[in-house]
């Protein structure tokens, strides 16, 4: 009877396992609907404002061209019937984005000239009143002026929640073993250190002041670990350094972090004593990462291996690389909500010229 | 983009004098001509050289203000607009740059405000009047868009650029966040089957036991017919007194029954423990469906998934 009790609990537990597989897999996907349809929306509003901003770009520089050569053609009845149509589909494009779930992302915010200009062009073309065009003026004078304005969603929060996150994770990362055996900190500052702080804005904060190499705490286990599995292949271990760096990428116009999952780098000076060839001699054997060890080194790796902070080392290490990836793409965001306040301002200021020279107050 | 205002758009006068006479004919107005005399007079110099430099005409816009009750008019200053080809060309390379002006007069009026053309290679002085200062400056606002518009197109383009360099840090990032979460479900995946194995181990060690039991259960049989047998040769012997036979057997069977109950009673709580047991994973996989259920239902998953039930359980009796 037990005999056949065993073979139903198999089948059960057989059972569960696939069931509990498969929800792990089911709740990876779930989670992930809400971020893909927020996705989702944002590139039907960006596919509508880029498709349709495209299409009436190309109809208006047709237009352009065509008066270039002659430019009585703008009295034309056909062409002024053409730039009104493409007068009232910029307006409705403004219209449709300026409320839309993306009226404040730095997306739209760098799309927001083009349509400015496109729409004034063509209603100056078109002869429209003054008043009208000061009221066109200052709808988006609005627009921008709440894109910039701090409020939830504007670029100023979006900058602040990405910055928040950067330095949350990386405060983190202080204080986490890992995190001080590789130097990461944030810069602590004051407010009167502007030297400190100025590269805190410039997104150059991430390290401490101490280099993971100029750390020497011998008696570190990790350490001990390490002179062991050194001392095992009959030397000693000399040195080590981090994997962990940043460096400035030119395509983002932002710092980047690097990281390549190597913890440390072991440097062992090997007693070739043993194999004949006089007294110590220094020789680096290996970095400590597992592509291309010798036989020796990978005695030394399996040793390390069972020491139990090199195991938390090493979840802590996966869990870095992951970050280093997330904090990446914090600093391109970064970048970006200062890219477009920076066309914020430039594009008000257009706009204020614009305005008072049409005589708004 | 159309050419430059139209020859009548431009009122020509002889000098700057008629120029002022023609703006402030009447006595009311002379504190106004007074303090625009004093503002051309200190503009001209800068004028006149730059005037002489390119040759090209210069534009002047003097915006002003009218009380719409009592119509005085309010004035704004000269504002040089710069110098070229036409009045409108000259609005269109101002407005295509940021520019620090002061505020328009009180109660503005476009048809009271006024744009100055001095023509040096014609020695002429001009004035562009509503309705036609109004034509000049949108043309000139036209020209100045399309500059502009050129511009934010070519700043569009390189942010699209920009935009592929970041999405491709994007999923670099989901991948990453991914690769963990798989991670750490196999790890719970491991740490189950971990649990599997140590009760696969246990049942292995009771079924042992249990055979054990069947083997006893066999000699027991056996005992007893060999007890049987005693109990033959005991009242065979009772009927010869003087014979002595050990009852060994008896004592013999009562301990092993003793120890086949004990080993029963062991494997009935090890099947009771067994049977909590998945009962405590069936339970656990229920909770986990109506999550998923809950789940599913406030993302507008498909029917057919929602009708997801988890395991019910099977049932082991």
């Amino acid at each position: 009877m037990l005999s056949a009790i065993n073979q139903k609990i198999d089948i059960v537990v057989g059972g569960i396992n696939n069931i509990q597989k498969s929800i792990i897999e089911l709740n990876i996907e779930v989670r992930k609907i809400p971020e893909a349809t927020k996705k989702i929306v944002l590139e039907h509003y960006n596919l509508e404002l880029t498709d349709g901003l495209a299409g009436l770009l190309k109809s208006y520089s047709e237009v352009r061209a065509a008066a270039e050569t002659n430019s009585d053609i703008l009295d034309d009845i056909k062409i002024v019937e053409r730039l009104k149509f493409i007068s009232n589909e910029t307006n409705k494009t403004r219209a449709t984005l300026s409320v839309s779930p993306v009226a404040m992302t730095p997306e739209t915010l760098f799309a927001i000239p083009t349509t400015l200009f496109l729409e004034i062009a063509t209603l100056s073309h078109l002869q429209f009143p003054t008043s009208y065009i000061i009221q066109v003026l200052s709808s988006y004078r609005e627009w921008i002026t709440r894109c910039i304005s701090g409020e939830i969603g504007s670029i100023p929060s979006q900058r602040a929640a990405a910055i928040e996150i950067h330095q949350k994770t990386i405060d983190n990362y202080s204080s986490s073993r890992v995190g001080q055996l590789l130097g990461i900190a944030n810069y602590p500052f004051s407010e009167t250190d502007t030297d400190r702080k100025s590269r805190a804005t410039d997104l150059c904060f991430g390290f401490s002041h101490s280099v993971a190499d100029q750390i020497t705490d011998t008696y570190d286990k990790l350490i001990e670990s390490l002179t062991f599995a050194a001392n095992f292949l009959g030397g000693t271990l000399l040195e080590r350094s981090s994997h962990f760096g940043i460096k400035f990428e030119q395509s983002l116009n932002a710092f980047q972090y690097s990281y390549d999952r190597g913890i440390l780098s072991m440097t062992v000076a090997r007693n070739k004593s043993l194999e004949g060839f006089g007294p110590f001699k220094q020789t680096t054997i290996c970095t400590w990462k597992k592509a291309g060890f010798t036989d020796d080194i990978d005695k030394a790796v399996a040793y390390a291996e069972t020491i139990a902070e090199y195991q938390d080392l090493e979840k802590q290490s996966q869990q870095l690389s992951a970050d280093v990836d997330l904090l990446n793409l914090l600093r391109a965001r970064i970048e970006i909500c200062k890219k477009s306040a920076q066309i914020a301002y430039d594009t008000l200021a257009q706009v204020e010229t614009q305005l008072i020279a049409l005589g708004a107050n | 983009m159309p050419g430059g205002p139209k020859p009548e758009v431009i009122k020509f006068l002889e000098d700057l004098g008629d120029l002022i006479g023609y703006l402030f004919p009447v006595v009311a107005d002379s504190i106004l001509k007074s303090k625009f005399e004093t503002d051309l007079e200190k503009l001209l110099p800068s004028l006149t050289e730059d005037a002489s430099w390119t040759g090209a005409g210069t534009l002047l816009y003097v915006p002003m203000g009218q009380d719409p009750g009592t119509s005085a008019l309010f004035y704004g200053g000269i504002r040089v607009y710069g110098t070229g080809s036409t009045p409108s060309n000259i609005i269109g390379v101002y407005l295509s740059e940021p520019q620090i002006s002061p505020p328009n007069p009180i109660w503005f009026s476009e048809e009271k405000s006024f744009y100055v053309w001095l023509d040096p290679k014609n020695k002429k002085v001009g004035i562009i009047e509503y309705p036609f200062s109004k034509i000049v400056l949108l043309d000139g606002l036209a020209i100045a868009n399309d500059k502009l518009l050129a511009k934010a197109v070519k700043a569009h383009d390189e942010f699209a650029q920009y935009l592929n360099a970041v999405e491709v840090l994007a999923i670099k990032a989901e991948e990453s966040s991914l690769k963990l979460e798989i991670q750490a479900a196999h790890k719970v995946l491991k740490d189950t089957a971990a649990k599997i194995d140590a009760i696969n181990a246990e049942l292995a060690t009771n079924l042992e036991k249990e055979r054990k039991i069947s083997s006893f259960l066999q000699k027991i049989k056996i005992l007893g017919a060999l007890v049987s047998v005693g109990q033959l040769a005991l009242e065979f012997a009772s009927q010869f007194p003087d014979s002595e036979i050990p009852g060994m057997f008896d004592g013999d069977a009562i301990l092993l029954e003793n120890e086949i109950n004990s080993y029963k009673q062991e494997i009935g709580d090890k099947i009771i423990y067994m049977k909590g047991e998945l009962s405590v994973y069936q339970k656990l996989s229920a909770q986990e469906a109506i999550k998923l259920k809950t789940q599913f239902s406030l993302k507008n998953a498909p029917k057919q998934i929602q009708h997801f039930d988890g395991y019910s359980g099977e049932k082991t009796d």
